[in-house]
């Protein structure tokens, strides 16, 4: 019994001790990291290249979010968000490529509408504020006109962090061309339109958008002609 | 009181002097140092140029060049531009007496368009080579002028492209229709293009 009441208490004892030696002992080697350069710019392509976060990598050109790095012998692609993975890359240089490949708020834009027309504009910042300049051309022949307008867009809902919800109010100059009566149906002179608009534009990559536009455009003269579109809008991030 | 007024228009003089004004804390705006670091190149797009040719319906095999610009917009999209001019026709066509369509008429067509890459991945022979392709869809609006008339373009097709680090090469091929009516008379008004381009980046 007491022989028994001894076996019980050294095997215990020696429990406690492996236990406590497996809980301090430190590990005995952490797991080696190696940041994989792809073969292009995108995650779609594949990983030819992988290094340890100490190597020299130089970055030799940028091309959207992503860079070209080379160590000299071999080199592949990196998304700058994992630049700072790279323990000897200098930190200015990581944070100003990260700061060049961040969207700007400058988008040119191509629209096609439901009036026949094609239009080419510009989104631009100006005091906190989205202002745009468009050219709206409608088709050639006996209905070819075309606006030239200025205003302002203003975001209103964004239920999801790619999608926007936005309006937009606009004065332009609306011309006939070719004895068109788009406008005015007496004359050919230039007249004065007011543009107001609600769109819904989703941002499909990191510098492109897609979206639709509802307008309605209206004269400013006696006969307001009022002309009702839906349109097609791609915008690209600068 | 009038010896009390010098002494203190002699203490603001003094004060105002421009060993004392150097003193004032004055702070400008302070540089983080990363505008003095050398920008990094960019690669924007893909120019290229090269040898096209059109099919169209109830026509002969036409060629021409193609220039094309494409601007990225991310890692998947881009925006395309294409200027193609050349031969139209070089067989006339008669309906009722009446030439429609003459023997030497000439195309030019500029369009503008997106693609999107459904497949990229790597090539390679030896090993020791590897070089990128993609394979992309384009879709591109626009206005073809076809001998006197003229009318708007629309094409959907596949570019193959193979991305070398100073230049590239590309395969294309699409479906097209142009709404002129000449052409439509003429049931000339669609068909295929394939074109072959070399490039470089900008």
């Amino acid at each position: 019994m007491i022989q028994a009441h001894r076996l019980f208490t050294s095997l215990a004892l020696t429990m406690i001790v492996l236990s406590a030696s497996l809980v301090s002992a430190p590990r005995a080697s952490a797991e080696q990291v190696y940041i994989g350069l792809r073969n292009g710019p995108s995650e779609a392509f594949p990983v030819i290249y992988e290094v340890t976060p100490r190597r020299h990598l130089e970055v030799i050109y940028r091309r959207g979010s992503w860079v070209k790095a080379t160590d000299g012998r071999s080199s592949g692609w990196l998304h700058v968000d994992d630049l700072h993975l790279l323990e000897t890359f200098p930190r200015d240089e990581l944070w100003k490529l990260v700061n060049d490949a961040r969207p700007g708020r400058v988008r040119p834009e191509f629209v096609l509408s439901s009036l026949d027309a094609y239009a080419v504009g510009v989104v631009f910042p100006l005091f906190s504020q989205d202002l745009f300049a468009r050219y709206t051309r409608g088709p050639e022949g006996e209905t070819s006109w075309s606006l030239t307008e200025f205003g302002l867009l203003n975001d209103f809902a964004r239920p999801v962090d790619d999608l926007v919800f936005s309006w937009s109010g606009a004065l332009g100059y609306g011309k006939d061309q070719q004895g068109s009566r788009f406008w005015d149906s007496e004359t050919d002179d230039p007249v004065w339109v007011g543009t107001a608009g609600a769109e819904a534009m989703w941002r499909v990559d990191r510098y492109f958008e897609i979206g639709v536009r509802g307008e309605v455009a209206t004269t400013l003269n006696s006969e307001m002609t009022t002309h009702r579109s839906a349109s097609l809008v791609w915008r690209v991030r600068l | 009181m009038k010896r009390k007024l010098i002494l203190s228009a002699c203490a603001l003089m003094a004060s105002l002097s421009p060993s004392a004004l150097a003193e004032v804390y004055s702070p400008g705006n302070q540089s983080n140092g990363l505008d003095a670091l050398e920008d990094t190149p960019v690669q924007h797009g893909m120019l290229g140029a090269g040898y096209a040719n059109t099919l169209s319906t109830n026509n002969d095999a036409q060629p021409g060049m193609l220039f094309t610009g494409r601007y990225f917009a991310g890692e998947k999209w881009y925006l395309l531009g294409e200027l193609q001019f050349g031969t139209f026709s070089t067989r006339a066509v008669v309906q009722n007496g009446e030439e429609v369509r003459s023997d030497d008429e000439e195309m030019l067509r500029y369009s503008a368009g997106a693609g999107y890459a459904l497949l990229q991945g790597t090539a390679s022979t030896s090993g020791a080579r590897a070089v990128p392709w993609v394979i992309a869809a384009e879709l591109t609006a626009g206005e073809q002028n076809s001998g006197d008339t003229s009318g708007r373009y629309a094409s959907l097709g596949t570019s193959v492209q193979f991305h070398g680090d100073r230049i590239w090469t590309a395969l294309g091929v699409r479906e097209f229709l142009v709404d002129d009516e000449r052409l439509q008379s003429l049931e000339s008004d669609g068909g295929t293009q394939w074109d072959i381009s070399l490039g470089m980046w900008f």
